[in-house]
């Protein structure tokens, strides 16, 4: 009985621990692995010398290095979900141990709270992981200080310890000295004295002689409030009650431990709380719609331009990124004017085109838009200058080696392609890519790179970054067969509502290869028909669908059986003819 | 004999013999099967002159092998040799610094040997060099960054001693806001002088003399376009710039990927005594753009590129630089008549970077079919200017791609400058040797510790300059020097 209780009592000390690790781990895996995703897209971990010394050249480098190591396993949901969830966890039961080593007993609330507070940051997927590994490193040095490094070893490591995790030793130098303040040790005078000056002579040399940065980045790199998704006070707070810990023995507990509630162990009620807090803090900070949006991008990123559709149909969104990619899907399918108004559209054609803003998220997208209508030299640009402002990621290096290979830049390909042979889940990519290197009947035989420089530009002309439809206009200008920047031009035209540049572009659907009308277009031009009493006539082998023609008359009878009210009507024609041209050159 | 010595003995005998079983060697011996041809190698250090005070041109051998054996001889002193199981091949520094000594003027052998699996091992035709006599000055200066478009990140501006492999910053833009640092300019590369730009919040002309680091506001308001690309005078005293309104323009198609113009450009003139700066001041300038001031070595000529101003429609393929030069009198200030030296527009052809050797006899230049920014263009040659006879020479050391950015070293035998013949993208610095006529040999690419180093180095090599001054600035004198105030420059024209 004594053993079987003794087990029971094992158990339910570890029980909320435990529970905190694997609800972090369920929830990034089923619901936050947007989270993870976005992470690993947005860095990429180079098994390079080269890499190594360029993130370590300055105070915090490394723990940026490891992060973007540790975020490379995102790749896989499972591996990436457990990553954090361990994190989230080591730091929940490194502060109870040093609850443990200060106060010598298990102090749960702070250590359980800060454990939240990062938890429910993590659920940002702006908050970079090096946050949370920052401040696991300043525990896990301070408990090693306090329980094995004995003497001034603390102190000669300190310049080392700053130098791999940067600002985030402010965190490590408070706990420190706090407990040093506290528990007096032998010495503990010359200790703080010492351990203070270490750093202020390190960082003074850093300052002067060692490193090419301003003393803003010195004191606080890698920490910036952006990366920490603009969520400075939480994280602050939480800093705050990590740094705390080695003060928790000045508040003694003046009644006994209770090691019951309602009659059940204190720990299991404890889990209980520590769930539904968890539970709530999850279903708080859910983003559905953030989560969609990386789905999109993530189907996009693979190339299932028809999945990319059918999600956005079961999961209809208003963001401009997605509706963006979507439309990229669309007219790779050969359908963007057959669905354009089956989606949300931005009538100033935001959806179909993104201006250049090196600023934002844009950035990272926008050339996609030009890989797609065969500009290659304007999607590498894209794909340069945000590898330029923002590091090497995985689709921005793919991008640039696809761009280069169709351009027959092969010796730069071969460059890119070298780096990303070095990463853990794209060299296998990368070696299918090394195999089209100056072949140009390989590439000309590839189902998309082949297709793609079939189709591109071909005779030069300046770009226009902040006008996309200038380009697309130039491009067609030139003679270019390219359907599909044809299409976008449709599109804005239907968009834009330009009944009669539409019709001029009637007869030219032969040419760039239609087999039958664009739906749109028919529904443009059946209109026009109508209207004008058949004055209309649609040169070319192509002419306005009856059933089309059939279809706009019953939109107008619908229209007219409101009163001609187009508040009144709005409804009716929303729900039978909510993805037509009609409606939308209706009510927009 | 007892049976443990005849043991011994035959263990002796048999250790012995253990070298002479063929296959066994890591290093090549006796007469082995050659190679007809040459053996691959990268970088390319075959047939070239080189300076005999040169780091060791470390390189990789492209030929398939198990093993590799390298040997490295001259007329005098011992041979190096190298035995590797890797392709790379790295020369002790020490040894190949005092083959190179010792055998000033001599050729330089390189043997290869490759062990292979069907042949064992190979010998290929023994790759032959020239140690120059002449010295190469021992420290280059060049700016590192990625071959972008509009953007940047990290920019640094280096300085390397090709004697061996050291490289430090001498500025790294992120102590100063990230902030683009550019247009680095040494006077003369043998003085204590050196300037550079910085562009963004801490903007300022830059100027470091005997150890010492100020920022100067060049940019008064009576003038339009800030000073851009900068040449010191060889008295030390002025330092000519161009003033210049540069756009950048991008092809949809085009392999030259960037287009770089200037709407405007002039000429000025900086006093570094007096602190003022003034146009230099020619005959009907407002008609011309003028660009890319190079002073003659007794700082009695300055030469630039000029094309007439553009008009409203201007088409950039149609605007063409020639080489002009005006006598220039130091104690008053003032330049004489502009006079054409070579008129390339004529030829459909535009002229950019003139650069005068150290001797006054020749002058170097980039060759290109327009504009005036021809790191991108990809027929941009470098062709030399004969000031004694006028005769144009074709180096030797031209590619099928850019060439441009050069660099005389102080005894103007040695040419550095930037080319994109590696990838078509980065550029990488390539010194050649130029003769007494003027004609170049081969380039080569400056060695690296890792020869492997520019297959995935992504920055450009840019603006390389030859210099006999090191500099070393730490970084609180920098940052104290940019985050201060400048001191304004003073107009001096009228």
């Amino acid at each position: 009985m004594k053993i079987k209780s003794a087990k029971l009592t094992g158990f339910f000390s570890v029980l909320p621990s435990r529970l905190f690790f694997l609800f972090a781990f369920l929830y990034f895996y089923f619901f936050g692995n947007h989270v993870l995703f976005f992470q690993e897209k947005t860095s990429l971990f180079i098994f390079s010398f080269e890499f190594l010394t360029e993130n370590i050249k300055q105070p915090g480098g490394f723990l940026v290095y490891i992060s973007a190591f540790l975020a490379t396993f995102s790749c896989y949901p499972a591996a990436g979900a457990l990553i954090y969830a361990t994190i989230l966890w080591m730091i929940v039961v490194f502060s109870l141990e040093i609850t443990v080593a200060v106060s010598g007993s298990k102090r749960v609330l702070i250590p359980y709270l800060a454990g939240l507070a990062l938890f429910y940051l993590q659920l940002d997927y702006r908050y970079l992981l090096f946050n949370n590994t920052g401040i696991l490193l300043q525990i896990l040095f301070f408990w090693l200080s306090v329980r094995y490094l004995k003497g001034f070893i603390p102190v000669l490591l300190l310049p080392l310890f700053y130098f791999l995790t940067g600002g985030f030793t402010l965190i490590y130098l408070f706990m420190f000295s706090a407990w040093l303040l506290y528990t007096r040790p032998e010495a503990w005078k010359l200790k703080m004295l010492s351990f203070w000056l270490i750093i202020l002579l390190f960082f003074g040399l850093s300052k002067e002689f060692l490193f090419f940065q301003s003393a803003d980045t010195l004191l606080k790199y890698p920490f910036t409030e952006a990366d920490t998704g603009s969520q400075i006070y939480i994280f602050s707070a939480a800093a705050f009650m990590i740094a705390f810990l080695p003060l928790l023995p000045a508040f003694r507990k003046k009644k006994p431990v209770r090691t019951e509630i309602f009659r059940l162990p204190a720990s299991l009620t404890g889990s209980a709380i520590l769930f539904i807090l968890l539970s709530s803090i999850a279903a708080l900070r859910y983003d559905k719609k953030t989560s969609q949006y990386f789905r999109v991008e993530s189907l996009f990123y693979e190339g299932r331009y028809q999945d990319v559709i059918d999600y956005n149909i079961r999961h209809p969104s208003g963001n401009i990124l997605t509706l963006f990619l979507n439309n990229i899907a669309l007219c790779e399918t050969g359908r963007l004017n057959d669905m354009l108004f089956h989606f949300r559209q931005s009538p100033d054609g935001g959806t179909l085109f993104q201006k250049w803003d090196i600023s934002s998220e844009i950035s990272r997208r926008g050339g996609y838009f030009y890989y797609t209508i065969g500009m290659m030299n304007e999607a590498r640009r894209w794909a340069f200058e945000n590898m330029v402002t923002r590091g090497f990621t995985p689709e921005g290096l793919r991008l640039l080696i696809k761009a280069d290979i169709i351009n027959g830049d092969y010796h730069t390909a071969a460059k890119y392609i070298r780096i990303l042979k070095k990463t853990l889940f794209y060299r296998d990519e990368a070696r299918q890519f090394e195999k089209l290197l100056f072949d140009d009947k390989a590439v000309d035989m590839h189902p998309e790179l082949g297709e793609r420089r079939r189709s591109k530009a071909r005779t030069d002309f300046i770009t226009i970054s902040g006008i996309p439809l200038i380009n697309i206009e130039r491009m067609l200008a030139t003679g270019s067969v390219n359907r599909k920047a044809f299409e976008y031009k449709l599109a804005w035209l239907l968009l834009t509502k330009d009944h009669q540049g539409i019709l001029q572009e009637w007869d030219k659907l032969g040419e760039y290869g239609f087999e039958k009308v664009p739906v749109h277009m028919d529904e443009a031009a059946a209109a026009v028909k109508v209207l004008s009493a058949g004055q209309f006539i649609p040169q070319g082998d192509f002419t306005v669908s009856p059933d089309t023609e059939l279809r706009f008359e019953r939109f107008l009878q619908t229209f007219r059986a409101y009163g001609n009210n187009p508040k009144a009507a709005e409804p009716a024609l929303r729900k039978q003819f909510g993805n037509t041209f009609w409606y939308w050159n209706f009510y927009h | 004999m007892p049976e443990s010595l005849k043991n011994i003995t035959c263990l002796f005998f048999f250790v012995a013999l253990i070298p002479c079983i063929p296959g066994c060697r890591t290093e090549s011996g006796g007469d082995l099967p050659e190679s007809d041809r040459f053996p691959r190698i990268s970088p390319d250090y075959t047939d070239i002159s080189i300076p005999y005070n040169i780091a060791p041109l470390n390189f990789v051998v492209k030929e398939k092998g198990s093993a590799y054996f390298v040997r490295i001889s001259s007329e005098n002193d011992t041979a190096i040799r190298l035995k590797s199981r890797k392709a790379a091949i790295r020369i002790p520094q020490g040894k190949w610094k005092k083959l190179l000594s010792a055998n000033r003027g001599k050729q330089l052998n390189i043997e290869i040997y490759a062990k292979q699996k069907k042949y064992g091992w190979i010998k290929y035709k023994t790759v032959t060099n020239v140690i120059s006599s002449e010295a190469v000055d021992p420290f280059v200066t060049y700016r590192l960054i990625l071959p972008g478009y509009e953007r940047w990140s990290d920019i640094s501006i280096r300085q390397r001693d090709i004697r061996g492999f050291r490289e430090w910053p001498l500025i790294k833009n992120s102590v100063a806001d990230r902030n683009c640092v550019n247009c680095h300019s040494f006077n003369n590369g043998r003085t204590d002088d050196f300037l550079f730009h910085m562009r963004g919040s801490r903007a300022g002309t830059y100027f470091y003399s005997e150890g010492k680091l100020i920022k100067i506001n060049l940019k008064t308001p009576e003038m339009k376009n800030g000073p851009v690309y900068p040449r010191w005078h060889p008295s030390g005293r002025f330092v000519a710039f161009s003033a210049n309104n540069i756009v950048q323009q991008f092809h949809s198609a085009n392999g030259n990927k960037v287009e770089v113009s200037d709407l405007e450009s002039s000429l000025l003139l900086y006093d570094t005594g007096k602190n003022e700066i003034m146009p230099v001041d020619l005959p009907d300038r407002g008609k011309y753009m003028d660009t890319y001031p190079e002073w003659s070595p007794d700082g009695r000529m300055m030469y630039f590129c000029r094309t007439s101003r553009l008009e409203e429609n201007y088409d950039y393929r149609h605007t063409r630089y020639d080489l002009y030069r005006v006598s220039f009198d130091p104690s008053s200030r003032r330049f004489g008549e502009p006079e054409l030296v070579i008129n390339a527009s004529e030829k459909a052809k535009s002229i950019s970077f003139p650069r005068i050797s150290p001797d006054g006899r020749f002058l170097a230049m980039t060759y290109h079919d327009y504009g005036c920014f021809p790191v991108w263009h990809r027929e941009a040659d470098l062709i030399l200017l004969n000031l004694e006879t006028l005769e144009i020479i074709n180096p030797e050391l031209n590619s099928d791609f850019p060439e441009s950015y050069h660099s005389w070293s102080s005894n103007g035998r040695w040419l550095l400058f930037a080319s994109r013949r590696d990838d078509g993208l980065a550029t990488r610095p390539y010194l050649a040797y130029v003769g007494q006529d003027g004609k170049s040999g081969k380039a080569f690419i400056m060695p690296r510790r890792n020869p492997e180093h520019y297959n995935t180095f992504l920055k450009s090599y840019n603006l390389p300059e030859f210099s006999n001054l090191k500099i070393t600035m730490n970084p609180g004198r920098i940052r104290n020097v940019v985050t201060s105030g400048a001191l304004q420059a003073e107009w001096g024209g009228k």
